[in-house]
């Protein structure tokens, strides 16, 4: 995935919306591989300091609490957050009852419609298509 | 939901997902300039990798003295080559513009593939449709950047 406006936002923000990721991979108490390389690739994007990464990750073990992730959102952090925590989601081809409650609730806080996440989920799944459509171009297997 | 897949980045052996990152290092260098678009895209490249911090570390140092594109290239398996080709022409296209240097090292790169001149523009073309399902994207969320007008209205 290529990068758009995250890294253009106040440490504080990339700082929130890392925090917002972690707290969505506990969402179903387990946390898969391919729920992690997107967190990871997404943490790179954040353009966090070692620090700030250690202390992420530690949300992981720990993780914060819905309204402290969104505490400190701003308005375009806050929609970047839900975006790619629709992603990661649905990185392991499942999307649980709890997971999408989650990001319903998410986009209500934020100030959106919680039908987002549907039109979200489509995205994601359109971007997995041209994922492949790569693979296949190189005939990568 | 159905249709998600692991990456072919996550066959590789370690070794081989150094090798890879170095490449993207030497692209990231070839224009001389490395924007934070593209320190952005690296680090995301690096993590999708799921790379050991210290190999992290490492690859960051480098980027100040590259190793050399073609000591590169004899070292790195086919496979290896077309994924870093692959995210070399994402990285390439991360700051919105090809730098004339930057195509050298993929056409480069692309050759010692075995990917030949139709190939490497359809990949170009692939890069321009990431660009759309990203600004779709934004717009979904109503975070719309300079230049999204373009890519959603084609």
């Amino acid at each position: 995935m290529l990068p758009d406006t995250l890294h253009e936002l106040p440490r504080h923000e990339r700082f929130a919306y890392a925090k917002l990721l972690a707290f969505v991979t506990n969402i179903d108490d387990e946390i898969t591989i391919d729920e992690m390389t997107v967190f990871e690739q997404r943490l790179g994007t954040a353009l966090l300091s070692p620090s700030q990464r250690k202390e992420i990750r530690a949300y992981l073990k720990n993780p914060p609490t819905l309204k402290e992730c969104l505490d400190d959102l701003g308005p375009v952090s806050g929609r970047l957050a839900l975006r790619d925590a629709a992603l990661m989601s649905a990185a392991d081809g499942n999307i649980d009852e709890d997971e999408q409650a989650v990001l319903e609730e998410i986009a209500v806080s934020i100030g959106l419609d919680e039908g987002i996440v549907d039109q979200l989920l489509d995205w994601v799944l359109k971007g997995y298509d041209w994922m492949q459509d790569g693979l296949d171009l190189l005939n990568i297997e | 939901m159905s249709g998600m897949l692991p990456d072919a980045i996550d066959t590789l052996e370690p070794r081989e997902k150094e090798l890879y990152i170095e490449l993207l290092t030497v692209l990231a260098n070839a224009d001389g300039a490395l924007v934070r678009e593209e320190m952005a895209a690296l680090e995301a490249f690096m993590g999708r990798a799921l790379l050991r911090p210290e190999v992290r570390e490492e690859t960051r140092q480098k980027l100040r003295n590259p190793r050399d594109l073609d000591s590169l290239l004899a070292l790195t398996n086919e496979k290896t080559l077309r994924i870093a080709l692959r995210d070399s022409v994402l990285l390439a296209a991360a700051d919105g513009e090809y730098h004339p240097e930057e195509i050298l090292v993929l056409e480069k790169m692309a050759h010692h593939a075995g990917v030949d001149a139709d190939a490497l523009d359809a990949l170009y073309d692939w890069v321009t449709e990431g660009w759309k399902w990203l600004a779709k994207g934004r717009s979904t969320i109503d975070v719309n950047i300079a230049g999204d007008e373009l890519l959603n209205d084609n």
